[in-house]
């Protein structure tokens, strides 16, 4: 396992879908590297920022009346 | 004995929508109409347009449903609409930004400062995560799509790959990018806090 290797496969490594042996060598990569560490910290870092800073958003219940409204006059206007 | 409901599939109220049943149209809002919305609001960060582009894809479910050849794959086609409706907006407004700075960014590791380790009250603060924005608002239109479908949506790359008609390595290519890209902002920002080696003494 090199630097070049470890950074290209950091998506398969936090999705979990590398074979145990592979898994093994990227640690022992990171225990040994420590920019590699230090890649892998805030590589992952950005990833839970990203889902975190974002505001939850959903459709407010007026929304949906508007939403439902407009599509039934579509509906109707289509038949 | 309380009898548990049996949830519909997606498929099966497809093909009623097909054959004209307005309950299941009525159904699939209700599953969908928070995704979409979602998925709009955080591609163009405009809640206006976030229900206008909503409202043009659930006409467009209404008038297209029938060329959905394959029932089970409704979910993915509903996003790649809802991507597309973003994408038309955000040209419309020219809100997609020079991406000459992509071509630049490499797997680097040469990151000398672990910013990981500060507190939350810094990595969350309103600061940071308009920088993030901001970095994800300059991302290049599929990148941007990829990063928000998977690290805000939370879609898998399948999904992703269906949804935008790529394929799976070239999801997975785009969204690597996309990340390095929001790194080095995020690490640019927090690079203030770094203490200078051997100043603390």
């Amino acid at each position: 396992m090199n630097c070049k290797k470890c950074a290209a496969i950091m998506e398969d490594y936090l999705e979990n879908n590398l074979p145990s042996e592979i898994l093994i060598e990227v640690h022992q990569h990171l225990d040994s590297c420590d920019q590699c560490k230090i890649f892998f910290n805030t590589y992952r870092l950005t990833v839970t920022l990203s889902r975190k800073m974002q505001e939850p958003c959903c459709v407010a219940p007026d929304m949906m009346e508007r939403l439902k409204a407009f599509l039934f006059e579509r509906l109707n206007t289509e038949k | 004995m309380v009898k548990s409901k049996k949830v519909i599939s997606d498929a099966t109220l497809v093909q009623r929508i097909k054959l004209g049943d307005s309950t299941s149209l009525e159904e699939i809002v209700r599953r969908y109409s928070d995704k979409v919305y979602s998925l709009a609001y955080h591609l163009t960060r405009d809640t206006s347009a976030a229900e206008e582009i909503m409202q043009e894809v659930f006409v467009t479910l209404i008038s297209k449903i029938s060329s959905l050849e394959k029932n089970s794959y409704f979910a993915t086609w509903l996003y790649r609409v809802t991507t597309n409706a973003s994408y038309g907006f955000l040209r419309k407004e020219k809100k997609f930004t020079d991406k000459a700075h992509v071509e630049h960014i490499e797997d680097e590791q040469t990151l000398s400062y672990d910013w990981s380790s500060l507190p939350d009250d810094i990595l969350l603060s309103e600061e940071s995560s308009t920088i993030l924005h901001k970095a994800i608002d300059s991302l290049p239109e599929t990148m941007r799509a990829v990063v928000v479908m998977k690290d805000v949506e939370g879609l898998k790359n399948e999904e992703i790959a269906q949804a935008m008609d790529l394929s799976i390595p070239a999801v997975k290519s785009r969204l690597h990018r996309g990340r390095l890209i929001l790194r080095q902002a995020l690490s640019d920002y927090y690079s203030k806090y770094a203490q200078p080696e051997g100043g603390s003494a």
